[in-house]
């Protein structure tokens, strides 16, 4: 069934099992975005959830978006950015990803752990830099980089101008080469991390 | 569109210098590594590229960086695995969506009755008013496409003529019946929610064209013509899209709207032109005679080239709080008089109530007990009326009143002063209203609830009486007070007083008022106008200068609120302190629709939901308040709104924000006792103890409980700008927190101190506090000590250094120790080991290797852990040795028997076996607080929560070797009250400590284990019989006595005398400690704390001296408080936002 379909069934019946496949579609990637954007897995959770239940009360209006996937990065970022004012304390993002990622390496695979070493150091250094950088900026680079938005859809999610996403994405690339330029003089992080 | 504004000629920069021309390059160059660019630019990009060495190194680089970080966060390589969404809360949304859905039915089916006549009743009333025929909506609400659909959204970036950087966001929808609505709003985030709207008719005579049929919607779509020509029709300050960037946004949205081929946009081009012509009428007004039935010649001579084309403004208050989509005729027909609300007033119970006790109110600020206000049936004029005399009576009484008036002067921002015309049109010419009714009969059965339809009723009767400027002053409340407020708050006030025009610089004069004239001048005042409202008025005024003239009779005072443009109110104390506020009116707009607000908090600023203009010289913001006072004042006074309201929607759940700010609001504090509910059933609702009636029950019975870890909790989070959840706050730890040296008898075990006075928060009732102090131990009494710590080594831990302050703390418990005592150390993660064996804690240098080798990794596997811990403390314990596990953790168990209740089990199997567990928490986020507590009662030992290098000293060295040792056991406290002198009761917290009052005596019931020199302290509220002379009543202890092997019972009697007969004369450290509770209450959201306020704990908070509590204590709980009510007026508002 498509999403359409599966929406329509729930609109029209009432048919919760039907949003629940809905959702499961988009969940996890919602999740990740959640993740990265907040630097807070937990919280990423609270908000997804929260975010489908603001969906399900008005499951009319995503029949007539063009696309389902960005309505709810839409609604996602919507409720993070309220998040994140809240928190205000984006130097904790840095730290919860380093601690994430070493918690996952912990518990990830234990063979692979040697190889993974060196990996994991220029993961946390990408999040670091990441961390750095403000919020909304990094909001740009997850849905540019990881959803793989083009600079149109972007604009509609976040409700910026595309010129305006356009330059805010050039000040993140130029940011993120110089931090991990500074960090690698000996070589590029990026060669490294794409071989790996 | 980027790639429109990159394809400028010329992007070389001759020089190199950066120039605007190389930023261009530079943005494309981003543009074009992300291969989002269009065609033309990546040409040009790439001619670049062949001559720039600088541009292609450049790009060599932000390309590398790309790629470094798509192998991060690109596709596959986001690690899907990493990011799973729990699938529990998926079924729980999904449980959530089906519990509201079942919710929906049973209402539906009882209101359809009701639906129907109210269907009906309105039905009949458009047919009487169609005779005359014209062109205006009532008020729509704008998520009427509830079931309709939204055709999509635009987002305009700085249309706004107003604040800077606001956006004003378009949406195209259909509503139920077809129609079709642009609506813009000032909320780019969410598009339900918006403040203004045009609603196309689609009633066409054939009644059969559809999007998908009629080729002229395509013309309107892909012709730009047709739009230049739209856009310049459209009249310059045409208030629904006063400026023309926004105006010409919304063609795009209706233009792009009709050209996808999806979308069904009933819209024809022949009635674009009419919606433009038709703002012009709308626009600001002409001096003469234009208005009244201005919008009437519009509608109609329109309807005569298009087929009944009508327009609708939605009001400001439209989308969460509009109206339904109904017409508002009955408003018109004065309907006979009902009892009102306002005749609660009369009521001879409270009238009598209010003579007896008039100061009991104080608390809630409000009035005393009384019935839920009836819904309100039509009836203007005798609203009014009942308004004014409700509010002297509020204002007698100290109680809120809370005014918003209109008098929309300008249809400067969007659709106001319309909205102020279209309702004068309601009352001008009632009849005159005419709509097709077979088109509403469907929007008609929204109306699905009799009550909602009165409210409807009311509400506009309500902003009848605001918008046309006829305010009835006394619903301000006490103008003379708040005038002095306003001059002893010096200057700042007195502009703010002065200032409430919006456009305060050139349109004071002309500004619409809210006059301060007595209440019954305003009262003839408003009926005078009301009078004259038919009649034509001077422009732009819209009903100010009569308003304004009419005051001239009036002692000169200052206008006070500007109608519509300001919403202010409030509030008096008993001692008649002012504290008072006023919002500008796009916080006005954001309290009732619940859009732009902007509440945030940050360390030292306190900014709600005010935009302000930087160059604004009165900046009327709560944000840029800089004096604290003053600030202060304004917190109070937002906080006491937002639960009035609150409390009044409990009464009266349908109420919105709208109709609140136009009501008077009475919302008694709850009255004593169970709401007859019994305790068992009282408490399962409320999570609190009622009100107990001696005569059923006079004994208050409970389990001794030291802990102190909900308060520890809570202040670390609101430290982080977190609320506690409610569930996890308990008073009798906030209470037992603040520790007073009291000197204990060392002949007993148990000292019993009591003092009170009167209930600081709740006059209506006497404090009793309740101290029970144990005996401290004789040295040399202390048995020596096995200390098993199971040390929480998950990843979780990492987080703010969680681990590391868990070192830090056992470094310093090592010093605290004996050196006989014994150290053993058990870490869990994903498994548990042994990190240390029992060893003295003499051999420091070894421990502390342990201690630092510890790492965090993997689950959290508490269980694993524990289990270990029990078997090595259990195999060196014995009869000499005094055994102790101590869980230090965050609480969360992601593996292992999460089921809370096999692990407390586990813990209860070895608390009998004499294996105490003393419990930990440390850290915040993930922080389980509630089974924390739970394990270490189970565990017969004590709970804390560590969360400060101050706490941990605190928790480490100084309680918990103090707190190893147990002087009694299974320790309960009694409490018997005199039913002659005392008539009812209430115990505040140790609800999770309750004891029923038969198993006092019964010694196998689990109590609480206590440290020797503990303090447990509670606090009662008691309502006295009046006369009642004679012993308050008995404290009883009995205990399991540890040094003596067996079960004691003291008693204490109780005199009248601990009670103080005034606040002044209060013992002050009791004070204190009802500010603590006071507070804890608050944080719970107690039903009995509903009529408290942080705003009037802090004031109580205020006059507290040295004696009551060290300075340390009380700034720090004022901190406390006033971040509470910060956070606490956020996130009511943001609850109103939904």
């Amino acid at each position: 069934m498509t999403d359409r379909e599966l929406l329509r069934a729930f609109v029209s019946q009432s048919d919760v099992a039907s949003l629940g496949l809905f959702m499961s579609r988009y969940q996890d990637s919602l999740l990740r975005f959640a993740a990265k954007l907040l630097g807070d897995p937990d919280a990423a959770q609270d908000i997804v959830q929260e975010a489908f239940l603001r969906v399900a009360k008005h499951p009319a209006r995503l029949l007539e978006v063009e696309s389902c996937h960005n309505w709810l990065l839409r609604v996602v970022r919507n409720i993070g950015v309220d998040h994140l004012r809240r928190r205000q304390r984006d130097q904790r993002y840095r730290q919860a990803q380093v601690a994430g990622a070493i918690e996952t390496h912990v518990a990830g695979t234990t063979d692979a752990k040697e190889s993974s070493t060196e990996r994991d150091e220029v993961r946390a250094q990408i999040y670091d830099a990441l961390g750095q950088l403000k919020a909304h900026q990094r909001e740009l680079f997850l849905l540019k980089v990881q959803e793989e938005k083009s600079y149109r859809e972007i604009a509609e999610i976040t409700g910026m101008s595309v010129t305006n996403v356009g330059y805010q994405l050039h000040q993140v690339m130029r940011k993120l080469s110089t931090r991990l330029a500074g960090l690698n003089p000996g070589g590029n992080p990026a060669a490294r991390e794409v071989e790996s | 569109m980027s790639e429109r504004k990159y394809t400028a000629a010329n992007i070389h920069d001759a020089s190199g210098a950066p120039s605007d021309d190389a930023t261009h390059l530079r943005y494309l160059l981003t543009a074009y590594i992300f291969g989002d660019i269009s065609r033309a630019g990546r040409e040009e990009v790439e001619s670049h590229l062949a001559n720039c060495a600088e541009c292609r190194a450049e790009r060599d680089r932000l390309s590398a960086t790309l790629e470094a970080m798509r192998g991060v966060f690109g596709g596959a390589a986001a690690g899907a695995d990493e990011y799973r969404f729990e699938e529990r809360r998926a079924q729980r949304v999904l449980e959530m969506i089906r519990a509201s859905k079942r919710r929906r039915f049973p209402r539906r089916a009882v209101f359809g009755v009701g639906a129907l006549v109210a269907a009906l009743f309105v039905c009949a009333a458009w047919v009487v008013l169609n005779v005359t025929g014209g062109g205006i909506a009532p008020t729509e609400r704008l998520t009427a496409g509830r079931e309709g659909k939204q055709l999509i959204s635009g987002v305009n970036e700085s249309a706004a003529p107003e604040p800077e950087n606001r956006r004003y966001a378009h949406t195209a929808t259909t509503l139920e019946d077809g129609r079709v609505l642009i609506a813009g709003g000032s909320d780019e985030r969410s598009l339900t929610s918006l403040d203004t709207g045009v609603i196309f008719e689609q009633s066409v005579p054939d009644g059969k064209q559809t999007a998908q049929s009629d080729p002229s919607v395509r013309t309107l779509a892909t012709d730009s013509r047709v739009m230049s020509d739209l856009a310049s029709l459209q009249p310059t300050d045409g208030p629904a899209f006063k400026n023309p960037a926004s105006r010409t946004e919304s063609l795009e949205v209706l233009s792009a709207a009709a050209a996808r081929p999806s979308v069904q946009l009933d819209v024809r081009t022949d009635q674009i032109p009419q919606l433009a012509a038709k703002d012009g009428n709308l626009g600001p007004r002409e001096p003469e005679g234009s208005r009244g039935g201005k919008l009437d010649a519009a509608g109609s001579s329109e309807a005569k080239s298009v087929d009944s084309l009508s327009l609708s403004w939605s009001s400001g208050l439209n989308s969460s709080v509009g109206l339904p989509a109904t017409s508002i005729p009955p408003a018109a027909t004065p309907a006979p008089v009902q009892p009102t609300e306002g005749s609660v007033a009369h009521d001879p119970i409270v009238a009598r109530a209010m003579t007896k006790r008039p100061s009991s109110w104080n608390r809630a600020f409000f009035p005393p007990p009384a019935a839920p206000p009836a819904p309100v049936s039509p009836g203007a004029p005798a609203k009014e009326e009942d308004r004014s005399d409700r509010s002297e009576l509020l204002a007698q009484n100290g109680a809120i009143a809370v005014g918003g008036g209109a008098a929309g002067q300008n249809g400067e921002r969007w659709g106001e002063g319309r909205l102020n015309d279209a309702f004068s049109e309601e009352i001008s010419k009632p009849k005159s209203r005419a709509r097709e009714s077979s088109d509403r009969t469907a929007a008609m059965k929204s109306l699905n609830e009799k009550q909602e339809f009165s409210e409807t009723v009311l509400s506009t009767i309500d902003s009848l009486g605001a918008l046309s400027g006829s305010i009835v002053a006394g619903r301000v409340g006490r103008l003379e007070e708040y005038r002095g407020g306003v001059e002893s708050a010096g200057k700042k006030s007195e502009s703010a007083g002065g200032d409430l025009f919006h456009d305060s610089d050139s349109k004071k004069e002309d500004s619409p008022g809210y006059y301060g004239v007595e209440p019954q001048k305003a009262k003839d005042a408003s009926r005078e106008l009301a009078r004259q409202l038919p009649e034509s008025r001077p422009e732009g005024t819209t009903g100010a200068a009569d308003a304004k003239e009419l005051s001239k009779n009036a002692p000169s005072r200052k206008p006070i609120v500007a109608g519509f443009e300001r919403f202010s109110f409030h509030v008096s104390d008993e001692n008649n302190n002012v504290s008072f506020m006023d919002l500008p009116k796009e916080a006005q707009q954001s309290f009732k629709i619940g859009t732009n607000l902007t509440a945030s908090l940050t360390d030292d600023v306190y900014e709600l939901g005010v935009e302000t203009r930087a160059d604004d010289k009165n900046q009327r913001g709560l944000s840029k308040r800089s004096d604290p006072v003053d600030q202060q004042r304004h917190q109070d006074a937002t906080e006491l709104f937002l639960r009035s309201l609150q409390n009044y929607q409990r009464l009266e759940p349908g109420v919105e924000v709208e109709q609140f700010t136009h009501r008077p609001i009475v919302v008694p504090p709850p009255p004593f006792g169970d709401e007859g509910l019994g305790r068992e059933a009282f408490k399962a609702r409320y999570g609190c103890d009622p009100f107990v009636d001696t005569q059923i029950d006079f004994l208050s019975t409970f389990a001794m409980d030291v802990d102190t870890g909900s308060y520890t909790l809570a202040r670390s989070l609101l430290q982080n700008n977190q609320l506690p959840d409610p569930s996890t706050v308990r008073t009798e730890e906030f209470i037992n927190y603040f520790r007073r040296a009291l000197e204990a008898d060392p002949g007993t075990d148990f000292s019993v101190f009591c003092s009170g006075g009167p209930a600081p928060f709740a006059p209506e009732c006497e404090q009793l506090r309740v101290s029970v102090k144990a005996r401290e131990l004789d040295p040399g009494e202390r048995s020596r000590t096995h200390l098993t710590f199971v040390i929480d080594t998950s990843g979780s831990m990492a987080l703010e250094g969680r681990l590391a302050r868990v070192v830090e703390s056992l470094t310093k418990l090592l010093g605290a120790l004996a050196p006989d005592d014994q150290v053993a150390l058990v870490a869990y993660g994903s498994h548990a080991y042994l990190a240390l064996p029992l060893t003295p804690a003499r051999e420091r240098v070894r421990i502390l290797g342990a201690v630092s080798s510890l790492r965090p990794r993997g689950e959290t596997n508490i269980e694993a852990g524990l289990d270990l811990a029990y078997r090595i403390a259990d195999e060196s314990s014995n009869e000499r040795v005094l055994s102790r596990v101590v869980l230090c953790s965050d609480g969360v168990a992601t593996s292992g028997a999460r089921e809370a209740e096999q692990l407390l089990a586990k813990v209860r199997v070895y608390a009998e076996r004499g294996i105490y567990l003393t419990v930990v928490g440390i850290g915040m986020r993930r922080y389980n607080d509630n089974f924390l507590e739970q394990l270490a009662n189970r565990g017969n030992g004590n709970y804390a929560f560590v969360d400060s290098a101050a706490e941990a000293e605190r928790v480490f060295v100084q309680n918990l070797p103090a707190t190893l040792e147990v002087l009694a056991r299974d320790a309960k406290i009694q409490v018997e009250f005199n039913p002659d002198v005392v008539s009812h009761y209430r115990l505040l917290g140790y609800e999770n400590r309750d004891i029923k009052d038969a198993d006092f005596r019964n010694d196998a019931v689990d109590a609480g284990e206590v440290g020797p020199g503990s303090l447990v302290t509670a606090y009662y509220e008691i309502v006295r019989r009046s006369g009642a002379l004679g012993a308050l009543g008995t404290v009883r202890v009995r205990y399991h006595s540890t040094a003596a092997e067996r079960v004691e019972e003291l008693a204490f009697p109780m005199q009248p005398g601990v009670l103080a007969t005034s606040l002044a004369a209060a013992d002050p450290d009791f004070l204190f400690g009802a500010c603590v509770a006071e507070f804890a209450e608050l944080l719970r959201d107690n039903y009995w704390a509903r009529g408290g306020s942080y705003g009037q704990l802090l004031a109580v908070m205020r006059r507290l001296d040295d004696q009551s509590a060290p300075l340390a204590e009380r700034q720090e709980l004022e901190d406390l408080v006033r971040r509470a009510q910060q956070l606490t007026i956020i996130k009511m508002l943001e609850e109103l936002k939904r």
